[in-house]
This record gives structure tokens, sequence and C-alpha cells, in this order.
């Protein structure tokens, strides 16, 4: 199990507890020259990631095995790590402050997870 | 109007001897008077008529008495020119001055004339020597002259002197009886007329000397000339007819007055004395007294008529009051007719009414009647429960009150005036299927109402009396809409997950031919759907282990490929991952292993291990083609241990020996729903221990961050697992739906909103249920009435004891049965 690419593109933390799934962001990060870090299948893991790696960005779903990823993404807001949530709840999954987040549907299209992060990780103007 | 109405007839009959008393009081007094005014009439006339003739006698005496003293005066004269011729006593100044004497010394003496028996006037009392004068066209000298001895003369006017007189003269004869002149005495027409005015006294009655033959001597009152001798057909011929005296009545032609005559002839002489009583002057006392009479009847009659009228007035009075007697008897009965059929009308009014009232009472659905001011007026009792206020709380509390704590069907603030019972008074339009939500705070939460409200009207007006709210408790409802929308949401959850690793599948998936891409791709999918399938069969509570590694292994010759292990549960989340860990250690087994030669074996076989080690599987290939760990891992490998690693946190340890492929999976308890406390004491196999919960998973649901890690830290030392807690309703029907769980501890109100829908989705888990609350009473909904409620603050022994038993008691069969197995 890798924590990091050899890559040296832009760090993604990936919090995602379907093996499947997360071998499938993975795939991508990597052929499109991201560096991933993670992943995560449990908060825990990914408080504690977030915590000690300094990540670019973040891919989180929502539900890391029964836990709630918000904890997570509060420590991420707080270092001014921008994050995506992909969920198969979709927008309906988010609440709170996080309603306005972005946000993927599963399943996704490889393609359009490049362009969000690509989006993420640009300067703001 | 005041007479009664129908009985008049009645009346009037009663009324008759009355009315009769009453005519008759008018007339009889009348009627008397004028009988005493006819009989006094009567009388006054009998005494003027007496009157009238002693007045003539009494005229007529005096008129004797006169002329006798004027034939005195005659004779006296007579005897003093008896020697005398005319010569001499026509010159004779002696004679003269006699005659003058006798008639100055004789009041009623006018004059005196000596007439010779050639008829011219010789001598006389007021002339000397006398002029001239032939008197022998005078009646009395012609009478006198033919034969009669004395003459009684009419009125004439005196041709020396002018005045009215009347004569008595008297013939002179020679010796041989022949005419020889005469002597004449004119008497005072003054005098007796002063004489008989007061005799008769004031007033306008008359007197006449009448000569026989109808001539008039004398008259009063006193007139100019001579009047015209009396007509024959005068009353006075009828009256007197060969009478000396007598009475008669006539009107006079003279002035047109009646009156009452009296005559008296006048002794010898030829004449009458005639008397004229003025009537009206007669009757004139009589009239007064007429008149005073005639107004005392009147005064008495209108006296009388009155008292007959009091008297009828009495009667009607009485007759009235008879009459209203009998009418007030009359209306007594019809008013009690009356108020038995009020009370009819009224006993069918209250029987409607108490049946309304029931209906009201018994309604299930709530009713409020709110006045045009909206004040609340009366409510049913369903309504009282549903709001959760008594009757008075409700018509005490002001529609704007903030403890109602409206909110619409979305749960927005919904404003007094947005009511729809204010709406209806407001538009006077009824208001359909409304939906809101209002604090109930008996329940201690927000009931959701489905609300109609109808105004209601009375005649004639324009704005509506009043509005009836009529609603139903649909809170249920709405749980079960709310439950009923979380699972569609999980399902689309799981179907877009499951989507996922599809497409997952389909992407990772590398193959030298199109044909073995979608072989390997079919195999994938379909150990997927074998996972969801089993799942599926248990409502998504887990999947038995032995039955999915049969399923998995199917495809390959049962004698070849050995089963063996307790029967164990496979949690929800466990069980997909493993299927998939199972599909690809058999597809590589095929491929390269045991299973890839006829004669190779494989054997799966499993134990329950006490801690954090919950599973351990054993994967051992036997008498297949050598074995050699591969160069390069492939994405089966990859997979496997990022399933086993990552997603169920497990260890996986692989052996290439040369005789064939060993795996080892450890798995951590949590994937497991049954089998861990297969060789855990449940509080019944060790009573009076304190009951032993470790390692159970335990959702807390509760809002206030203190008591939820109070119950946190609690349950933790007592070994559990804690699922949350959770401070949403959201969160907790999330954990509710994904977690495996042994039991949960909810607090009823999560953010001001009931934890029921959760709670139901739990019961349908079989998952059983400890409520927290803080309020009394609760509710519970259908399927958790026997769920344990523990008020607040919660004891945490009581709280540990309670879950360990209701765990206990919903622990499934086949935990017991896995000591057993095979």
């Amino acid at each position: 199990m890798s924590t990091t690419s050899p890559a040296a593109g832009p760090a993604v933390l990936v919090a995602e507890d379907e093996a499947l799934v997360m071998m499938l962001i993975e795939e991508t990060l990597i052929d499109h020259g991201f560096r991933m870090v993670g992943p995560a299948s449990r908060v825990a893991e990914a408080l504690e990631l977030a915590a000690t790696q300094r990540p670019d960005a973040a891919v989180l779903d929502i539900h890391l095995d029964g836990e709630e990823v918000f904890p997570v993404v509060e420590l991420l807001a707080a270092k001014g790590v921008p994050f995506l949530f992909l969920t198969g709840y979709g927008r309906e999954g988010l609440r709170g402050r996080w309603s306005e987040a972005p946000v993927m549907q599963k399943p996704f299209a490889p393609d359009e997870l490049v362009r969000c992060l690509g989006q993420l990780l640009a300067p703001s103007p | 109007m005041t007479r009664p109405l129908a009985p008049r007839g009645r009346t009037r009959r009663r009324l008759r001897p009355l009315a009769i008393l009453f005519w008759a009081s008018l007339v009889l007094p009348g009627a008397v008077a004028a009988a005493i005014a006819w009989d006094n009439h009567d009388r006054t006339l009998a005494e003027a008529r007496a009157r009238a003739q002693q007045t003539a006698s009494i005229l007529e005496e005096h008129a004797l008495r006169m002329f006798e003293a004027q034939l005195g005066a005659i004779a006296t004269v007579e005897a003093r020119i008896a020697a005398m011729d005319w010569q001499q006593i026509e010159t004779s100044e002696e004679v003269h001055r006699l005659l003058r004497s006798v008639a100055q010394d004789t009041p009623h003496i006018d004059g005196l004339w000596l007439v010779g028996p050639d008829g011219h006037g010789a001598n006389s009392a007021d002339f000397f020597p006398l002029p001239r004068v032939d008197a022998s066209g005078r009646g009395y000298f012609q009478a006198l002259s033919r034969r009669d001895e004395i003459h009684f003369g009419e009125m004439i006017r005196g041709r020396l002197k002018g005045n009215l007189n009347f004569n008595l003269s008297r013939r002179r004869a020679s010796a041989d009886d022949a005419f020889d002149g005469l002597v004449m005495v004119t008497i005072s027409l003054d005098y007796l007329a002063n004489f008989w005015r007061e005799v008769l006294g004031e007033g306008p009655h008359s007197v006449r000397l009448l000569r026989r033959d109808g001539e008039v001597a004398a008259v009063y009152p006193v007139v100019d000339e001579p009047p015209p001798p009396l007509a024959r057909n005068a009353p006075f011929f009828a009256a007197m007819a060969g009478r000396e005296a007598g009475t008669y009545s006539g009107r006079a032609e003279a002035d047109g007055r009646e009156r009452l005559y009296a005559f008296t002839t006048l002794g010898a002489f030829p004449a009458y004395m005639v008397v004229g009583l003025d009537k009206e002057t007669i009757l004139a006392p009589w009239r007064r007294d007429a008149g005073v009479l005639a107004l005392l009847a009147a005064v008495a009659s209108i006296a009388l008529a009155t008292l007959v009228q009091l008297a009828s007035r009495r009667e009607r009075l009485l007759a009235r009051e008879a009459e209203r007697r009998r009418r007030a008897e009359h209306s007594l009965i019809a008013k009690e007719e009356h108020v038995a059929a009020l009370e009819r009308v009224e006993t069918a009014l209250r029987r409607s009414e108490e049946r309304f009232r029931s209906l009201f009472e018994t309604l299930t659905y709530g009713v409020v009647f709110q006045d045009a001011q909206g004040s609340i007026r009366s409510a049913n009792d369903s309504a009282a429960q549903i709001l959760g206020l008594s009757v008075q709380e409700m018509t005490r509390r002001d529609t704007a009150d903030p403890s109602w704590d409206v909110v619409d069907g979305q749960g927005r603030p919904l404003a007094p005036h947005q009511y729809p019972a204010v709406v209806a008074l407001r538009t006077g339009r009824t208001v359909r299927g409304f939906s809101l939500g209002a604090y109930n705070p008996k329940a201690g939460e927000r009931r959701w109402l489905m609300v109609d409200a109808v105004p209601q009207w009375l005649d004639g007006h324009e704005r509506p009396s009043g509005v009836f709210a009529i609603f139903s408790d649909v809170t249920e409802h709405r749980r079960a809409e709310e439950s009923q929308r979380l699972l569609l949401r999980e399902i689309d959850h799981r179907a877009k997950n499951a989507l996922a690793l599809v497409q997952a599948v389909i992407r990772l998936t590398r193959a030298d031919t199109a044909s073995g891409f979608a072989e390997a791709v079919e195999g994938r999918v379909a150990a997927l759907a074998r996972a969801h399938t089993l799942l599926a069969r248990h409502r998504w509570e887990g999947a038995d282990l032995r039955t999915l590694l049969g399923e998995e292994l199917a495809p390959y010759e049962a004698n070849r490929v050995q089963i063996e292990g307790p029967r164990s549960t496979l949690c929800a989340d466990a069980a997909q991952p493993l299927g998939m860990v199972v599909h690809e250690l058999a597809t590589n087994a095929a491929k390269y292993g045991a299973l890839s030669t006829p004669g190779g074996r494989l054997e799966v076989s499993w134990e329950l291990a006490a801690g954090e080690a919950g599973l351990v599987l054993r994967w051992t290939e036997a008498d297949g083609p050598p074995v050699a760990q591969p160069a390069r891992q492939g994405f089966g490998s990859t997979l496997i241990e990022q399933t086993v690693c990552s997603q169920l946190h497990g260890s996986i340890e692989r052996d290439w020996r040369p005789d064939g492929l060993r795996v080892l999976v450890r798995l951590p308890a949590g994937c497991l729903t049954s089998g861990r406390r297969s060789g855990a004491a449940s509080p019944q196999a060790r009573p009076g221990v304190a009951p032993d919960l470790k390692g159970a998973r335990l959702l807390v649901a509760e809002d206030q961050a203190a008591l939820a890690l109070e119950l946190r830290a609690a349950l933790l030392a007592a070994g559990c697992e804690v699922v949350g807690p959770a401070s949403s309703l959201e969160e907790a029907a999330l954990l509710a739906v994904t977690s495996t769980l042994d039991g949960a501890v909810l607090d009823v109100d999560l953010g001001g909103r009931m934890i029921y829908p959760v709670a139901e989705i739990l019961a349908g888990r079989g998952v059983p249920v400890l409520f927290c609350t803080g309020f009394g009473e609760i509710d519970r909904p259908p399927g958790l009435e026997e769920a344990p409620l523990l008020r607040k603050p919660v004891a945490t022994a009581e709280l540990l004891a309670t879950l360990a038993h209701e765990i206990a008691r919903a622990a499934p069969v086949s935990s017991v049965g896995t000591r057993s197995g095979p």
C-alpha cells in the first residue's frame, strides 16, 4: 500500500473506504501526474494524514467506515487545503457549512475528477 | 285602540241598559223642565189675563168717573147757559170764563165747547171771542142733531187747537125737544195716557178706548194721527161678541206685537176699555225662569249623563278586564302550549346539539373555533391532545403568542397573519390542506398538522363571524415519509456506490484480449452482484460467510473445494469486499493455482478468535502446479491487499509454497455481526455479574455535546465501540443505515426534531434501541412500544444494564448455533 507516489506532481489526499473506488482514484491521479497522499479508509487515518502531510488538495468520501469525514474537512479548511467531496449521495449528503463545497457524484468520470482538481489547484484570482 | 277586538257584540249588548239610562239622563231633565216651564207658561198667561182684566176694570172705573165728572161739568155749563140764547152765549165773556175755569179745574178736561144748532162754534174755554168755526160736519154734531142725547166722540184733531182729543157731548134741546145746539167736553189724551202708563207700568202694553162701532177714542201709547177704526174682522169683535168683559190675544197691527187683551164695557157708554198686555213682557220672567230651568235641566242632564258615562266606562273597564282575563286565560293556555312546543324544539335542539357535541368531542380531528378577532373560543379534546394544551390554555393564548412556534411545511417560521384560520377570516375563503408544524409543550416536540380552515358566516354579515380550524396530526405520516425518504436516498446511495464499484472494475481491469477483458469484468461484477444479492436476502443486515464462500466457489467442482468453519455472519460492509477478495483468490487459483489443474484441491476454513482479530480465514491450495511469488503485482493482488487492509482493516499473509498458495486473512471483529459474541458470555449466562458489553457497537445520538462526550466515555469504558455520536437526525439516520450496530442509545429530541425515523430504521434492522429523554412520558412509534426509556440525567449503571439486557434479548438464535456448527 503506497502512501506516496513517485511522481513529483501536486499531492492529493484521498479518503475513500471502498478499495475498488480508491484504486480507480489512485490510477486516475497517477495517470495525470498527481501524487496521492493516502489513501485513508477511516476518519482517524485521514485526520492523521491531513495533520502530518502537506497535501495540495483532497478528495474525500463523506462516509468512511460508518464515520463522517467532516472533522477531516475542518482540519483541511483550517490549513487552507482545497478539497472536494466524492460521494454516492451527491450534494444531498452535504450539510451545514459544507453544503456549498465542491462535490462529485459517484460514479465519477476520471477526466471530470482531474478537471475539478485542476480548478481547486489553480491559483485564486 | 283599547277596546277589545273580538267580543264587541257582547260588550254592546251588555251596555244596552246603560245606554237607555244615558239617553234618559239626557232627555228626562229637559222633559221635566219643559213640563214645568209649560205649566209656568200657562199660569203666567192666566195670571196675566187676570191682571189684564183687573187693569181693564180699573181703567173702566176711572174712565167712568172721568166721564161722570165731564157730564157734571156739562151740566154745570148747561145750567149756566140755560137761560141764554145763542147770541148771548156767544158774546158772554162770563160764559167763557166759566168754561175756562171748569176746564182748568178739571185736569182731564182739555176744552169746553158750545156749539149752536146751526153748527157754528159759539163759545169755548180757550178762545173768546171764538173764531168762526163750523162744526156741522163733525160726527158728534150730526149724531146729536139727529137724535142722541149724549155722544161719545172718536179721536179727532182739533181745528183750532190742533191737538188730538176725543170728546163727550150733550144735546141741548129746546122746550119742544128740538135740537138746540150742544155742549162738548174734549178730553185730554195726555192726561189719560199718563194715568194709564202709571197703572200699567213700563212696557209696550196698550190701552184703547174703543167705541162700540170700532172707532178709537183714545189710545196708549200716544199716536200722532187718529188711528183708523178697528176692522170688523179684528179679533176683538170675535172675542167681545155680546159679552161685557173678556180676554183674547192677538197681534197688534200698529206695532206687530203679540198681546194679551182684556176688555170690558164702559158702563152705559157705548164703549169698551181694552187693555193689551205685551205678551213678551208678560212672559219675560217666565222666560227667565224657563232659561234657568233649562240651564238646570242641562246641568242635570250633563251631570246625569256624565254619571252614566262614568258608570258605563266602569262597565266597559270591567268588561275589558273580564275580556282581558278571558284572553289571559286563553293566552295562558296558548302559552303553555307554546312553552311545551318550545320545550320540544329545545329538546330536539339539545339532542342535536349533544349529537354534534359528542361528534365534536370524539372526533379524531382537532377542531378549534376562533371568533372574528381570531381568538380561540372553543376546542375539542382532540385539538387539546394534538396541540398539547388544555382548552383553557388555548383560549387564553393569543394567536400571536410565540409559544405556538408555528412553522410551515418546510419548517420555516410562519407569521400569525399567514395562519390558515387568519387567512380564512381575512379572505372569507376556505383554506384546505395547509401543512404546518406547532410546538406541543406536553410532548415536548413539534407536531405536524394538516389544517382546513372554514370560515363561518352569520346571515347578512359581510365578514366571517368566526372560523373553524380542523386539523389532523400528520406527524406520524411525516415521520414515515421522512424515513421513507431517507431509505430511498440510501438506496440511491447504494446504487451509486455499486455503480462506482462497477465503474472501477471496468476501469481497472486489464486484459490482453477483448474477450479476456470481458471475462474478467464479468467475473468481478458477478462477484459484486452475488454479495449484493446475499445482503439483500438478509435485509442488508449481513451475509452468512459460508454461503458467501460457497457461491463464490460454486463454479468449481465441489469435491475439490472444501469449505469449513463455524457459522458466522459478516456485516453488510464486510460482505461485498470479502466476496471480492475471495473472487480474486479463486480467479488466481483457477488461472495459476490448484484449481488450474484437475487434481488440485482448495480448502477454505475459518475460525473465530477472541479480541481484535475476530475472524481468521485460511485459504489453502494443494495438489496444484508448483507456484512461485509473481514478479509483478497485478490488479487482482492489489485489490485483495487494498480491500483487506484498507477497507476491512484486516491483514493478509500470502505464502507461495511450492505445494500450493496459502493465504491467511485476519479480519477485525467489526466485520462480523454476531460471531464475536458467540464467545462472550451474555448477561443471562452469567447472572449477578455486571453486564458485559465488551465489543458491542453502539450508535449514540445526542445533540448536547457534554452529554454526548459523557455517554461516549461511559460506553468506551465499558468496552463498547461507539458509532457517532450523531448530533443531527440526518447524521443519525445515515449511521443507522450504514453502520453495523448492536444497539443504539438515542436522545428523543435531536436539535428540535424527533429521533423516531432513525429508531424505526434501527427497529427495521433488528437493532435494539434505548431512548433517553428530558421529557416525561412520550408516545413511542409503532414497533417501538417496548423500547426502554431512560430519563435524563441517566445513571451509567442503569444505562449499561438496560443496554446489555436489550442486546441479549435481541441476539439472534444463530449466535447460539455457531457453537454447534460444523
